[in-house]
């Protein structure tokens, strides 16, 4: 075995610091890691969930279980990685108890769910493109969740295949393959509605 | 390409996902199939409009109820905040609140150094840390808050007025097994108790109680304790930086006190290490052989640690080299975040 030095790249990450940090008693990590990650995986529940209450909800449940996991996060994988796919459990655990979750997102171009838009742009222009942005995450909650979980992660994530392939526990054959019968879902539904 | 390129392929050049020799390919096809440029622009199309749809940010009331929910992450920034303001000087900041606690910190030590000086049979021992390392080097010694573990603790009943080492920590989990994780306590008794264990750590699995290395909420909960009740006896709030110096330096009096000084020793997985130069070294090692240095948090660091939680302790005061696997190891104390 040669002589290694594994210092450097490790130190480079803020994530590895946090965990480190995390591992080490410092009660300010936690909190640096929910102001770094929540905003993603409060998307992913509510894009999955399709209601802002219960995507908080879930939010909270994925962060209390990323707490009681994260002494034992050996990271195989990124923590961003490793994060989604705890989210994703929680997400299909509670989603999976209830209804099949079609529900659009009710509040879709509504205040706090603005598309981004031109803000220079007309009220009416607005109005087009906030009915254009619910009609767009209509489609998306009604895909089969297997298809909106790839898209998400995706399109609206923007995750590599491979990541995906990471988070969702399948191959990258699956991987595309969903993302591709996703979006052609998505282009028929959107198309209809012209 | 002869045939029409299936959705798959569209979508995955889209992504650039697709080998370089296929993507040429399907270039070539799109030059000369109008359709399937078309199918290629709609799928595009879709792509961009689906990324218009609005990323709201979580509600606040999320971290907030986090906070209460995770006792130990709660108010211990603030805390934090607090002393590192008041040892700042920062006082001109919230005159009253800040002003006032000052004042009952200060008035506290005074009383305490007063009425610790008038009584005589004091121990010296209930003020060193240090001591109590070599003292009782099996669990004790790791420079975490003293109330998490029970020798300590222990010792501590001597004083007259030191209230019972805080409960909170057990009530808190008792309150919300759930959610909380064991206490250190019991941790740092497991670990005492069946040393050389070694965990396969699971990432997925549910945490049972004990295996997993108390989270920070439990360790942290008592150190909030330790500092305020250390204002007592000693100077105001050994930071964690201060309290790991105590173990280094031992104070002046107890140094002359104690003639050559031998290392510092802790048992740790059925070996024993000595402190020195800030390593802990394992007995034994033979100095000739080369040693792999490994960062706490590479993966060879992280997979020891699994392996070994309670080497932990002792990077809190050190790099730590060991025999592992025929091969002598170093892992280095790590340089960021906390101690």
């Amino acid at each position: 075995l040669e002589a290694i030095t594994l210092t450097g790249a490790a130190v480079a990450d803020p994530d590895d610091d946090l965990v480190f940090r995390h591992r080490y008693g410092d009660p300010a990590a936690f909190e640096e890691l929910y102001q770094r990650h929540s905003p993603m995986v409060y998307h992913l529940a509510l894009r999955l969930a399709g209601d802002p209450e219960e995507a908080a909800d879930l939010t909270q449940d994925i962060f209390l279980r990323v707490y009681r996991h994260l002494i034992g996060f050996r990271g195989s994988s990124s923590l961003k990685t490793w994060i989604y796919r705890v989210a994703l459990n929680q997400c299909r655990s509670r989603l999976g108890r209830r209804r099949p979750v079609t529900r659009p997102l009710a509040e879709e171009g509504a205040e706090g769910l603005t598309p981004i838009v031109d803000p220079g742009r007309g009220p009416e222009e607005l109005a087009l493109a906030q009915d254009a942005a619910r009609r767009v995450g209509q489609a998306l909650a009604e895909l089969p969740l297997a298809f909106r979980e790839a898209v998400v992660l995706r399109d609206l994530d923007g995750l590599a295949y491979e990541e995906i392939a990471e988070v969702l526990g399948v191959r990258i054959g699956t991987v595309r393959s969903r993302i591709a019968r996703g979006r052609e879902q998505l282009r028929r539904a959107l198309e209809g509605e012209r | 390409v002869r045939e029409h390129p299936d959705t798959e392929v569209l979508s995955s050049y889209l992504d650039s996902e697709l080998p370089p020799t296929e993507a040429g390919r399907l270039q070539e096809h799109l030059r000369t199939c109008a359709s399937c440029a078309e199918r290629l622009g709609a799928l595009r199309h879709t792509v961009a409009r689906l990324r218009t749809l609005a990323r709201p940010l979580p509600p606040a009331a999320i971290v907030e109820e986090l906070r209460v929910r995770l006792p130990g992450a709660r108010r211990a920034p603030a805390w934090r905040e607090r002393l590192e303001r008041l040892i700042r000087g920062g006082l001109v900041l919230q005159p009253a609140v800040t002003t006032g606690f000052a004042l009952v910190v200060a008035l506290t030590v005074i009383v305490y150094f007063y009425t610790h000086r008038a009584q005589p049979r004091r121990p010296t021992t209930l003020v060193v840390p240090p001591v109590e390392v070599r003292e009782a080097p099996t669990g004790a010694a790791a420079p975490q808050p003293a109330p998490a573990t029970p020798p300590v603790g222990a010792s501590w009943s001597a004083r007259p007025e030191a209230a019972p080492p805080p409960a909170p920590p057990r009530e808190t989990t008792a309150k919300s097994a759930d959610e909380a994780p064991p206490p250190a306590a019991s941790g740092e008794r497991r670990r005492a108790a069946e040393p050389a264990r070694i965990v396969p750590p699971v990432e997925e699995r549910e945490a049972p109680a004990g295996l997993a290395a108390p989270p920070p909420a439990a360790r942290s909960a008592p150190t909030r304790d330790a500092t305020a009740g250390a204002a007592d006896e000693a100077p105001p709030p050994p930071a964690a930086a201060e309290e790991r110096r105590r173990v280094l330096d031992p104070p002046p009096a107890l140094a002359a006190a104690r003639k050559p000084e031998p290392p510092l020793e802790q048992r740790v997985a059925e070996r024993t290490f000595e402190l020195r130069q800030e390593v802990w070294i394992e007995r034994g090692l033979d100095p000739a052989a080369p040693v792999l240095r490994v960062a706490a948090s590479s993966d060879i660091g992280r997979e020891l640690l699994e392996r070994f939680p309670e080497l932990e302790r002792l990077l809190r005061s050190g790099g730590v080299r060991l025999a592992m696997e025929g091969r002598v190891l170093e892992i280095e104390r790590p340089g960021t975040g906390v101690p």
